[in-house]
Formats: C-alpha cells, structure tokens, sequence
C-alpha cells in the first residue's frame, strides 16, 4: 500500500508539473500581444510597457519566466501560497480573488451533486428491478431527455417559465445567506442546482440501471436468492453494494470536475463563483486570473483522481491495489 | 500473404481463401448490423438526425424559397422600441434583435453545428488511434510519457481552456502562433478536437495492450512484418467496434461543445449563424422574457440533433454489447 501511495503520489508531480508547463504555454506563449501590454492598462506608453515588464519579470528568457512561474506556484509568492501572481486587472492577488468564489462554485456543485445523486440514482435501480415496465420506459425516456437537453438552453428557458410566466422561483444572482437569511440563499439555488444536476441524473440513472442489471445476472445473486432470504434483502445488501460501488469513483470524478464545469450555470444564473469569474478574466486579458483557475481546477480533478482510486480500493474487496 | 492467415485467428469476420475461392467468415458485424437496424429507437435517432443534416444540406435552397438570406435585417421585424416582432406567416420563427429571420438562421445554424461537430469528431478520432495505439503497442517508456499526457489532458478543465485559447487566438485577426491559430470555424474545430482525443486514447491503449499477446498479432511478427504494418491491417481492425462507440459518444459532444463556445461568443464569426450564439442573442439583456422565440427554436433543434445522436449512440453499444462477449465494446 505504502508503495502504491508513493508511486501515485510521484505520478501526482509528474501531472501537476505538466499542467503547470501546459498552462503556461498557452498564456504566456501563444498570446500574440505581450502581458505587458495588457497590463499596462488603456494607455501604454513604451516607457510604461518596459516598466511593467521589468516589474512582472517578462524581461527574463521565456525558461526563467517558466522556472519563475513554478516556483512560485509550488513554493508561494508575496500573497502566500500557492503563489498564483496577482491580476492584471484590478491589481490585487489572484489568491484572495479566487477564495470567496470557490465557495459559491463548491455550493453549487455540491447542492447538484445532492440532487442528481437523490434522483439518478433511484431512478436507476427501480428502472432495473422493474425492466420493461412502465416505469423503466418513462425513466429512460426522462434520462435520454436530460442528457440531450443543452445545459444553457435548459437554464433559460427554467428561467423564462418558473420565474418570469409562473414566478414560483426567484430570478438569478448569489444571495449569502448570512446576509439575506436562509430562506432567500436557497430560493436562488433552487434553480441552478436542479439544472445542473439534470444532465448528470440522465447520466446516473442510465448508469445504475445498466449496473444494476449486470449485477442481478451475476452468480452470487442467484446463490443469495437460493438461500431463501427476502427479495428485499437481496437487493439491499447484495445487488446494490455491488453495482453501486463503480459509481462512487464516478461520482468523485464528476464532483472534481464541476469546479470547472458549472461555468455556464453560473453565467446564465448570474452567480459569482469561479466559472464566471475565469470567463470575465478571459474577456479582460487578465491572465493570471484565468491562470489560477484553470491550475487549481486541473490539480483538484488530479487529486481527486487519486483519492478516488484508493476508495475504490476500500469500497471494493476485489480491487486490489499495486497489482 | 500474412493478412490470409492471420485474420483467420482474428476474433472479427475476415476473408478466408479456401480452394481459391473467397469465402465470408461469419463474423459478427452482420450481426451487429442486423441488431442495430431493428432498433425501433435507434432507427428514430437515424430519422432525427437525418431530418436536421438534409435541412442543413438544402438551407440555400430553403433561404431561396423563404425570401430572407441569413445575415439580411429586416426594418419590419424590429419594433418602433427596438424589440424584435414574433412568428408570423412569411417569418415562422420570428425575428431577432436587429430583424434577422430566425427560421433561416436557425437552418443554417445547423450547418455549422453538423460541420464542426463532424469534423472535430473525425480528427480527435483519429488522434486518440494514432496515440491509444503507439502508446499500446510500444509500451515501456513511449507508453509512460504518452500516458501521462493523456492523464493531463484528462484533468484539464476543457471549457475553460478552449474559451482561453479562443480568446488569446482572437486577440489580433491576424492570429497566434505565426497566424497558426486563426480564430473562425477552423480554429472552433481545432479546438474541441484538441481536447476530445485523450478518453478514446486511454481506451485504445487498454484494448492494443491486450491485443499485443494475442497469437494473430505473434504470427504476423514472426511473419516479418513491420510495426506500422501489424497496428495497420491486425491491430486496428480489432480496435473498431470501441471507435465507433466513442464516436456516438463524441458527436453529440461536439455539438454542445460548439453551442457552448460559439455561446460565449468564442466559436465561429458573428457571420456565420450558429445556435450557441443565437441562444446567447436570447439571454443577452434578459430578451427571452420577452422575445421567447428566439430562445425555443434555435434550443429545439439543438436538443432534436443531441435527441437523434443520442438515440443512435444507446443503439451501437446495445448491438455492439449484444454481439461481442467480450470487453471488446464496452472498453
């Protein structure tokens, strides 16, 4: 086990070290106009550019500029760390920008992540107990129209119907619930969380069934049934540990990569978490906004990977690691 | 010659010579087809997505016999407010912000959905072979350093790169790179195929491990024959049946991914119509409360197209899974 953990956790490096060069690629590299520029505000003056490349270290070979750019990441900068630079734009650290965010985007993302589990989930295991009924056909076709229905389509036209025509929910934008009381935060989450969560219900729903139903020709289902014990019982603690567990490493997965993926809900909704923060840096060349997003999104989804392998392990007696 | 006799050890139907006549393996593809073309549902999906490529094929003809080009404004359509005027008889969809008819737009937003959709699915395709194979059949060191890569792709927040490259590419119209990234559709392309390839990489890879040992592939070693040759003619054959199940996966991929961009107003040029950028034209200032066409149509027809891709993707894997025991299809 302890070698396992260590060679994941060197792979870990290895990965982050990758990301690290791939984003500064595209930022630094690609851009055919210098950060410097951009920096420098609405009326660069060359004296002004050349102070602000000296200032950002942009003088340096672009190899330093990357050494910097690491170590600064791994190791922190003046703000603290990780060391992420500071924006473009308004000047303060991309750090303290980013923190206030991650909370609304990980608010977000848990509240779907809560609903599609309570719907997909259900659905699919009843869908497989009861194949070819009624129940099974409505499901599948509920799924299908989740997953083919576009997240910013659906948002608006949510908006339009329950808020605008009907007006049982309210309009969009974050609302803390420290400041406007509990009942008003979740009014305005109410929204964005089932649309989130719908497409990834259509997903874990077509998912479990799928699972469920493999399970349930297994042979061990067949030896539990021929014991005598209840139908229920078979379901509960033989079909479902079994079939769900490759789910749990889904879900892991997909909760890590909601923090980059709620972009769009966050725009449609007007919520200010990290999507909409990334897209409005993009829009105003701030770099190292957009920079510290994408890093700690793509380190996030990396650790999660790891973490989600080694659950699985624990989950599932017959996974066994370092083989 | 090696081909003759390796495919008869090969799992999928194949030619055999016999007597020197040629005689049809029976393999399982006749199957599969068989199970695929009596899906009621699938064979729906086919329609849908039939329905929407001709509209997409004919959008001239049907421009022609409406009256209204694409990018025309019509005074008409605009009220004196400056809102847009609803569906009427010449104008099925209604009109847009600055008069444009939507039924038109909507046509030929199908264009650039099924092209770039297409394209880009075509090209990640034949990436994550090229590199799922090379990093499979080599192994060692070529498959450690490409399998890394993958891993890094696959933790990428895509959306978010694809707007950031978009962005740095539009910068100037000149482009990045040396005028290498152009923003326009070709780039829109680029783009999603660039971050598409690595899931079909990791699966071919896991299926070409497995194939290395196989004794068709031995055989055709002993024989003498290259690498290239061996992942050309018995490798990649086997390698198929997962291919096409991504490709049902990808394509109605594609079609959200360019919705989305163009959405963000990063995919293809104002010009060109497409449904993400006619969907953000509805959500722009709140307009849908109001103007609620120019939001339902375009939407409608995104959702048909993913519907039909869908439809035919749940029919591949159910006739692919049905035909092949094995973990050939399900990767």
């Amino acid at each position: 086990m302890a070698r396992y953990l260590a060679g994941r956790l060197l792979q870990l490096v290895i990965v982050v070290l990758l990301i690290l060069a791939l984003t500064f690629v595209i930022y630094f590299v690609i851009p055919p106009v210098s950060p410097a520029v951009l920096f420098a505000g609405k009326h660069p003056t060359p004296q002004l550019i050349a102070q602000v490349k000296e200032n950002l270290g942009l003088n340096h070979p672009i190899w330093v500029q990357y050494l910097l750019f690491v170590r600064h990441f791994l190791f922190g900068d003046q703000w603290g760390w990780p060391g992420l630079g500071s924006s473009y734009v308004t000047h303060s650290s991309v750090r303290s920008l980013i923190g206030g965010r991650l909370v609304i985007t990980a608010v977000l993302a848990g509240g779907a992540a809560l609903v599609w589990v309570c719907i997909g989930i259900p659905m699919g295991v009843l869908s497989a107990l009861r194949r070819g009924r009624l129940f099974d056909r409505l499901s599948l076709g509920l799924s299908l129209f989740f997953v083919s229905a576009p997240v910013f389509w659906l948002g608006v036209m949510s908006l339009w119907l329950f808020w605008y025509k009907l007006g049982v929910a309210p309009g969009s934008g974050y609302y803390p619930p420290g400041q406007y009381g509990f009942g008003a935060w979740v009014g305005h989450m109410i929204l964005p969380w089932i649309v989130l969560a719908l497409l990834y219900a259509g997903w874990y729903a077509r998912m479990s069934r799928a699972s469920v139903l493999d399970v349930l020709r297994d042979d061990f289902i067949r030896t539990a049934r021929a014991k005598g014990i209840s139908e229920w019982r078979v379901v509960v603690h033989h079909v479902l540990r079994a079939s769900l567990t490759p789910l749990a490493t889904m879900f892991g997965m997909d909760l890590a990569g909601l923090l980059g993926g709620t972009v769009i809900v966050e725009i449609v909704f007007n919520l200010q978490g990290m999507g909409q923060f990334a897209v409005e840096s993009v829009f105003s060349g701030d770099l190292p906004s957009v920079l510290g997003v994408t890093l700690i999104v793509a380190i996030g989804v990396t650790i999660a990977n790891v973490v989600v392998d080694m659950l699985y392990a624990t989950l599932d007696p017959r996974v066994r690691l370092g083989r | 010659m090696s081909a003759g006799i390796t495919s008869v050890l090969a799992p999928r139907g194949g030619t055999l010579e016999l007597g020197g006549t040629l005689t049809q393996q029976r393999g399982t593809w006749r199957e599969t087809r068989w199970l695929f073309r009596h899906d009621r549902f699938a064979m729906t999906g086919l329609a849908l997505v039939a329905l929407i490529a001709v509209l997409a094929i004919v959008a001239p003809l049907i421009a022609l016999l409406v009256g209204h080009t694409p990018n025309q404004t019509f005074d008409a359509m605009v009220t004196a407010q400056g809102l847009p005027r609803g569906p009427s008889a010449s104008f099925l969809f209604g009109g847009d912000q600055v008069g444009r008819d939507v039924f038109v737009r909507t046509i030929y937003g199908a264009r650039t959905s099924l092209t770039v959709a297409l394209t880009a699915a075509v090209v990640s395709t034949i990436l994550g072979l090229l590199i799922g194979m090379v990093a499979g059949y080599y192994g060692g060191f070529v498959d450690v350093v490409l399998s890394r890569i993958i891993d890094v792709f696959l933790a990428l927040p895509i959306l978010l790169f694809a707007i950031s490259i978009s962005t740095v590419a539009s910068v100037t119209t000149a482009g990045a790179l040396g005028g290498l990234l152009k923003p326009g559709i070709g780039l829109v392309t680029a783009v999603i195929a660039f971050f598409s390839w690595p899931y079909l990489a990791r699966i071919v890879r896991g299926q070409v491990i497995a194939l290395r040992e196989r004794e068709f592939v031995q055989a055709a070693q002993v024989l003498g024959a290259g690498d290239a040759r061996i992942m050309w003619h018995e490798v990649l054959p086997n390698v198929i049946s997962p291919v096409l199940v991504y490709l049902t996966l990808i394509v109605p991929s594609n079609v959200l991914f360019e919705a989305a961009l163009s959405y963000f107003g990063l995919g293809v040029p104002e010009s060109t119509p497409s449904w993400g950028q006619m969907l953000a034209d509805a959500t722009a200032n709140s307009l849908f409360t109001y103007a609620w066409w120019m939001m339902l149509f375009p939407g409608l027809f995104l959702f048909i197209t993913m519907l039909g891709f869908n439809l035919i993707g749940d029919g591949v894997r159910d006739a692919f899974d049905k035909t092949s025991g094995s973990a050939a299809a399900t990767g």
